[in-house]
């Protein structure tokens, strides 16, 4: 019993220490993307548009496969249930609200924390054992500046956009299925959509995905500079970020639900 | 521990080889007191040694006599327990972030493994430094990285990225990025292991031509024997933490300590467990 209760202490203490560092996180990124310049530290523009390419245009192609296909299992879903009710054509509406408010910005989330969450805690973490961290700091080039900073300006102007581009494609995804399984056509489809969909709805798709984005880039970031122990520690590490990335998202989303739509 | 202490005007007296007394110079570092714990382990024990102004020390000491953490202490990377370093004046661990930050300047720093960045090609890694701490136009910052490399016998290399080099090449990179801004302070952490004996001799007339032209403090350390004997101008050898000897490489040489005798004629160290009694401790299940 004494066992148990000390490793509940243990497990809550560590939470409390690394949620502290990924708070501290957080406010040294903010720190030197507003006062880096002041002190002759900017943040790159350079590096913030080639992690822009990386965190956006390289997940197009994945992300409307994705939502394309959330889209259509959505109408599926919707015309088998709606059909009991003689309701199938209000699918395009469950469609829209689901996918703007909730759908989209997650499975971009999930998405990102897979891809770029994982990349830059596995990066941070070769660095870290390859020394290159320690190199930055004696060459006195701030290790969060110059490697977190510039991602989190990224992720911030790119997540919002990844979600939009996921909420088209979702529903276009839906249109597909809805056109083909009972001849909408597309232009209806698209009329019906932006009828029901209010700016309120968006907002809550956009705001939930900066959230989003802070989550996995600090997450990612505390990890990879948390690594030790060679290669078997990267692995472990990246593991560890995308877990507690994409669980974080879904928790957060939870919360953000429960408040917004109260 | 035979360190040497400085006296208290911050003045190191140094004599020529002739024993003709030469002015004194400034102490570039100072180490005073040092104790460092890993894990709870005392990994440096008391450490106190001070550098003079374009001298040139070499640490010595075998596997896992504390000579990396006493480097990472110097260069502010592992805060001691106890104790002080000094660079140039200042306190590394007393002193405030933005002074920290004009320290970093001055020093430079080439790891054991490079430690280069995978994701830029050689001249970006060797232009880090001036991109970050200076407003040279990128032309100029080109030619500077161009020469450094040159110096170090990589010219025509600027493009590729550290992956495609050899570990020597990775080496020799690392350093030129370390001497790019032509800093008072060098830190070289085994310069020339892994190195084939034509290209470690050319480092060690580098650091030597750095010392003597630039008037660069150096701290290399190595467990290579030739190279420390070659371009040292003092020796400390560092055992289990703790300095054995700190003293010109001649008296080093001759010195009457055993186990720097041992590290000098790379004799087996000598055993300390009763192999015969831990057998039989075994055999009796003890």
């Amino acid at each position: 019993m004494l066992k148990f209760l000390v490793s509940i202490g243990r497990a809550s203490e560590g939470f409390v220490v690394e949620s502290g560092y990924v708070l501290a996180l957080a406010v040294e990124s903010l720190y030197w993307l507003v006062f880096g310049p002041l002190q002759g530290q900017r943040v790159r523009l350079g590096v913030v548009v080639a992690e822009s390419r990386q965190v956006g245009v390289r997940a197009l192609p994945i992300l409307f496969l994705l939502s394309f296909a959330i889209g259509v299992m959505l109408a599926i879903q919707g015309v088998h249930t709606l059909k009991q009710f003689g309701a199938e054509t209000q699918v395009v509406l469950a469609i829209a609200l689901s996918v703007t408010r909730e759908f989209a910005p997650l499975v971009t989330a999930v998405l990102v924390a897979g891809r770029t969450g994982s990349a830059l805690a596995a990066k941070i973490g070769t660095m870290q054992v390859n020394q290159e961290v320690d190199a930055l700091r004696v060459m006195g080039i701030n290790p969060v500046r110059y490697l977190v900073s510039p991602v989190l300006v990224a992720m911030l102007l790119m997540t919002p956009c990844l979600t939009f581009f996921s909420t088209i494609s979702a529903m276009f995804g839906g249109a597909v299925y809805c056109n083909l399984e009972f001849g909408l056509g597309y232009a209806a489809y698209l009329d019906q959509s932006l009828s029901f969909i209010k700016v309120e709805d968006l907002v809550q798709g956009f705001a939930k995905s900066f959230v989003f984005a802070v989550l996995i880039t600090l997450i990612g970031a505390a990890n990879g500079f948390a690594v030790r122990g060679g290669a078997e520690g990267v692995g472990r590490y990246t593991t560890r970020s995308v877990v507690l990335a994409i669980s974080s998202i879904v928790v957060a989303d939870m919360v953000f639900t429960f408040f917004l739509n109260r | 521990m035979a360190s040497p202490a400085p006296n208290a005007a911050n003045q190191s007296p140094t004599s020529a080889p002739s024993g003709a007394t030469v002015a004194p110079r400034p102490l570039a570092i100072e180490v005073r007191n040092l104790v460092c714990h890993y894990d709870g382990r005392e990994v440096l024990k008391n450490v106190d040694f001070a550098v003079a102004s374009g001298e040139v020390m070499v640490v010595m000491g075998g596997s896992g006599s504390g000579k990396t953490t006493l480097l990472r202490c110097m260069l502010g990377l592992k805060r001691p327990s106890s104790g002080s370093v000094r660079l140039l004046g200042e306190d590394v661990y007393a002193c405030s972030g933005a002074t920290l930050q004009v320290l970093r300047k001055k020093m430079g720093v080439a790891f054991q493994g490079g430690a280069l960045l995978s994701s830029l090609t050689l001249a970006e890694n060797v232009m880090l430094p001036l991109v970050e701490h200076t407003r040279l136009d990128r032309g100029t910052m080109r030619i500077m990285a161009r020469m450094k490399l040159e110096a170090v016998d990589l010219g025509g290399y600027e493009d590729l990225k550290p992956a495609e080099l050899s570990g020597g090449m990775v080496k020799r990179a690392a350093l030129a990025r370390a001497i790019v801004l032509d800093p008072p302070l060098l830190f070289f952490d085994e310069p020339s292991a892994g190195l084939d004996p034509v290209v470690a001799a050319e480092i060690d007339e580098l650091i030597i031509r750095l010392r003597d032209a630039l008037g660069m403090t150096i701290v290399v350390v190595t467990h290579e024997l030739a190279s420390a004997f070659r371009i040292a101008d003092r020796i400390t050898v560092l055992d289990r933490g703790e300095i054995l000897q700190s003293d010109r490489p001649p008296a080093i040489r001759e010195s009457t300590i055993p186990r720097v005798q041992d590290l000098i004629q790379r004799r087996p160290g000598r055993m300390r467990s009763d192999t015969d009694a831990y057998l039989g401790r075994l055999r009796d299940g003890a």
